[in-house]
């Protein structure tokens, strides 16, 4: 009778522990580390990094100019074994600029208009600050990887600008904008975007 | 007393094991998730913009002796320049006035000749449409404009 008491409060113990242990680690919130490529780790789970690059097709609809906004179109990719569902976006600076290319295969850079130059094209809303924040008009859930829907193209209506300042040397350019400086995700389940799709933020 | 430590200790590690490895676990966990990319989108600028219809008339009363400049609006547009040639029609055209944000402009008073004219479209500060085709003629005679 005594040793069983023993034992079931070993096991009660043990369990106990994990059990809080494993309800903080739920409801944790944590940033994944800012070197391109790595991923997070929170304690038993990795997270890995997505990957947001740019894609030809679809065609953005509306072409920038001096003054105005554009289209840009992006391919979003999961590495991760879980949906995830992306609700805004991290901009970098205003004077981030997009370097021109003079197809949309982006293999040769534009002459008298890259990043440098400068352009003028940066995102639409951006702020002086890197890493300020803005809400998408609706969540995009990029499926798990090996999954429907993962990778995940969207068009991002007008979420480009064009100073007037650009130099004509922009005219017909495809540009690659400037990395995002991260995103606001919930990883779990989800029903994923269909692909392609158009979203934005407004603000 | 045995069945009873038995199965609690059955319990707690079902549900140990749905906290660890199930979908709640991560449905209840927010992240910034910083994006490995080379880049970030794909836009596209338009081409520069086109050149505008330009049409010239002589003002009422013709004896004024000026030309209104009238064109058809360019998308975007932010202003015009409008070029003058008293020679031929592929003569030398020189600025005469920039910055309109309008579609007409009008000439001062002019001296005796054949005048063409000949827009240009600008949108923002750098970009510019080539010159149009140039109007029809008009003729400043010394008493009138026809």
């Amino acid at each position: 009778m005594g040793s069983w008491s023993a034992r079931m409060k070993v096991v009660s113990a043990v369990c106990g522990c994990v059990l809080v242990a494993a309800g903080a680690y739920a409801a944790t919130n944590w940033v994944v580390g800012l070197n391109a490529g790595s991923s997070g780790e929170g304690q038993s789970a990795a997270i890995s990094n997505l990957s947001i690059n740019a894609v030809a097709s679809p065609a953005a609809g509306n072409l920038l100019y001096p003054g105005g906004s554009g289209d840009v179109v992006v391919t979003i990719a999961n590495p991760n074994p879980f949906p995830v569902t992306i609700s805004a976006v991290n901009l970098p600076t205003t004077s981030t600029y997009a370097t021109g290319y003079t197809t949309s295969a982006l293999a040769t850079t534009q002459t008298g208009c890259i990043a440098t130059t400068p352009s003028a094209v940066t995102w639409n809303f951006a702020t002086a600050t890197s890493g300020s924040s803005h809400a998408l008009q609706s969540n995009l859930v990029v499926g798990a990887s090996g999954a429907a829907n993962n990778p995940l193209v969207v068009t991002l209506t007008n979420d480009a600008l064009m100073a007037a300042t650009s130099p004509a040397a922009c005219a017909n350019t495809y540009f690659s904008m400037p990395a995002l400086t991260g995103v606001t995700a919930t990883g779990g389940a989800a029903t994923s975007t269909t692909s392609p799709a158009t979203d934005a933020w407004i603000s | 007393m045995r069945r009873g430590a038995l199965l609690v200790a059955v319990v707690m590690t079902y549900t140990l094991s749905l906290l660890l490895w199930s979908g709640p676990t991560w449905a209840t966990a927010n992240w910034t998730v910083h994006a490995a990319t080379v880049n970030s989108g794909e836009a596209h600028a338009q081409a520069l913009p086109t050149s505008p219809t330009p049409t010239s008339a002589c003002t009422s009363p013709a004896s004024a002796k000026t030309v209104k400049v009238s064109w058809t609006a360019v998308t975007h547009a932010t202003a015009y320049a409008v070029y003058q040639s008293n020679t031929t029609a592929t003569g030398t055209y020189t600025l005469q006035t920039s910055g309109v944000a309008t579609t007409s402009w009008t000439t001062a008073a002019l001296t005796t000749g054949d005048y063409w004219y000949e827009v240009v479209a600008d949108v923002g500060s750098n970009w510019a449409s080539a010159k149009s085709a140039a109007s029809a003629e008009r003729v400043i005679t010394s008493s009138a404009c026809s």
